[in-house]
């Protein structure tokens, strides 16, 4: 876990949790997965409309999660293609 | 470019060179619901992460399907991610406006309609247009009532200000189960009467003023409305359309101009088709074609008279609508044929609008999203 680059895309709404995780995954290696925590339960369906509009990434997890001020966290784990 | 308001959009949507639209959504979100008018709405559907991921591939879609032709509206969940698509097109030399608030805004949002405006009874239509609701206010002098109020109370008191009227009393015609009512809180306001038929509301928490069928509603032992209601069950056992000046009939979801009522919504759709086929036949019998027909949903905006109001004669009703023409066994049939199907918030609705559950806001706009599914033939 510790070892993903994350993106804390909590409070944000949307576009914005997906145009901070694209700026992200463009910078790292390929093979690697990039992290994104979001609060907004729209990115779960954006999270998979993105990937799919790309041949470049794939999605690895989702899941629903709670963060240390008890907010609804939508988790998604995203992996740059080698 | 400004931002668009809701009620802007619709009025642009009304026009003769109505705007086209650019929905940002996912593909899921946008097949459940989308921007509709009273004439088709050209719409396209570009996911606003292919302009993340795409953008010029993206601007270039949008421009083969714009063509040169038409002004373009952007518009979202929220009003966030459209913002960020105009931006783009906008740099790129397109007019794109954003709808401000998104769908959210565009489900809440209402225009007011004159229906008569200049004898001794004014009458207004009040058209959530995201949603196909419909409200309406009633006026002799000064005073006036509301009758299917949605939770978006501001457009009643605004209507109330401009004219100069006074809230003497609030209805429903029967228990919603599509949006929720503000009714109860818009009579809590004013300090008046909430009425509507306690074969809805009985067992709620809500205190409710019953409506007797075939009485004039009356504000005090001299003052009488000119309202006459009329027990109209089917849709739900305690539906009451109310007859206005002897010519408006406030049909709630009986009878709408281009459906019925579904009778489904209960679980016991055979019994209530039964009733809803016993009353638009026994029950309105006595209603001469002149009556003009107001109902409480449009199902399509597309059929609205001039002037943008929702309406039709109850002549050519009975000529033209489905529900007004089948006998009673096809008419049962089909109530059973399409039962069974309510949306899942349905249930909690009702409960809030007994007043025996309450939800925050944001969860009111979840169980409200998407359009009404009120009549028997829209699914």
């Amino acid at each position: 876990m510790a070892d993903y680059r994350t993106v804390d895309a909590r409070g944000l709404k949307c576009p914005m949790p997906i145009v901070k995780a694209k700026k992200e995954i463009d910078a790292i290696p390929a093979g690697e997965v990039l992290r994104v925590i979001a609060t907004d339960p729209g990115s779960v369906l954006d999270f998979q409309g993105w990937v799919k509009a790309s041949s470049s990434y794939e999605l690895v997890k989702q899941e629903e999660g709670q963060d240390e001020q008890g907010r609804k966290t939508f988790v998604h784990l995203v992996r740059k293609k080698a | 470019m400004a931002d668009l308001s809701a009620p802007d959009l619709y009025q642009r949507l009304s026009s003769s060179a109505p705007p086209r639209i650019l929905d940002v959504r996912n593909a899921e979100e946008f097949s459940r619901w989308r921007v509709e008018g009273p004439h088709p709405v050209d719409v396209l559907n570009v996911p606003y992460f292919e302009f993340v991921e795409r953008e010029d591939a993206s601007v270039r879609k949008v421009t083969d399907w714009l063509g040169g032709r038409g002004n373009l509206v952007v518009v979202c969940a929220e009003g966030g991610s459209s913002a960020y698509v105009a931006e783009i097109l906008q740099g790129r030399g397109l007019p794109a406006a954003n709808l401000a608030g998104g769908m959210l805004a565009w489900g809440l949002g209402s225009t007011i309609h004159p229906v008569a405006s200049a004898g001794p009874v004014r009458l207004w239509q009040v058209l959530r247009f995201g949603r196909g609701c419909l409200s309406y206010v009633v006026a002799q002098g000064e005073n006036a009532v509301v009758i299917d109020a949605h939770r978006g109370l501001d457009v009643y008191r605004r209507l109330l200000e401009t004219e100069r009227l006074r809230l003497r009393a609030v209805f429903d015609t029967h228990l919603q189960a599509d949006h929720v009512s503000g009714g109860p809180a818009l009579a809590r306001d004013a300090r008046v009467a909430y009425h509507a038929s306690l074969n809805d509301f009985a067992g709620g928490a809500v205190v409710v003023e019953d409506l007797t069928d075939g009485q004039p509603v009356r504000l005090g032992p001299l003052e009488v409305l000119p309202i006459v209601s009329l027990g109209t069950p089917g849709h739900t056992p305690g539906s009451t359309s109310l007859l206005v000046a002897d010519t408006f009939l406030l049909s709630g979801d009986t009878l709408f101009v281009d459906d019925g009522g579904r009778p489904d919504l209960g679980g016991q759709a055979a019994q209530w088709a039964r009733d809803l086929h016993r009353t638009l036949h026994e029950r309105l019998e006595p209603l001469n074609d002149a009556s003009v027909v107001l109902p409480a949903h449009a199902s399509t905006l597309t059929r609205s008279v001039p002037l943008g109001v929702v309406a039709g004669t109850l002549g050519a009703l009975r000529r033209e609508n489905e529900a007004m023409r089948l006998d009673l066994d096809a008419f049962v049939r089909k109530a059973e044929g399409a039962a069974g199907s309510a949306p899942p918030g349905y249930a909690k609705i009702r409960e809030i609008n007994l007043g025996r559950e309450t939800a925050a806001e944001e969860e009111l706009n979840e169980l409200e999203l998407g359009k009404n599914q009120c009549a028997l033939s829209r699914r």
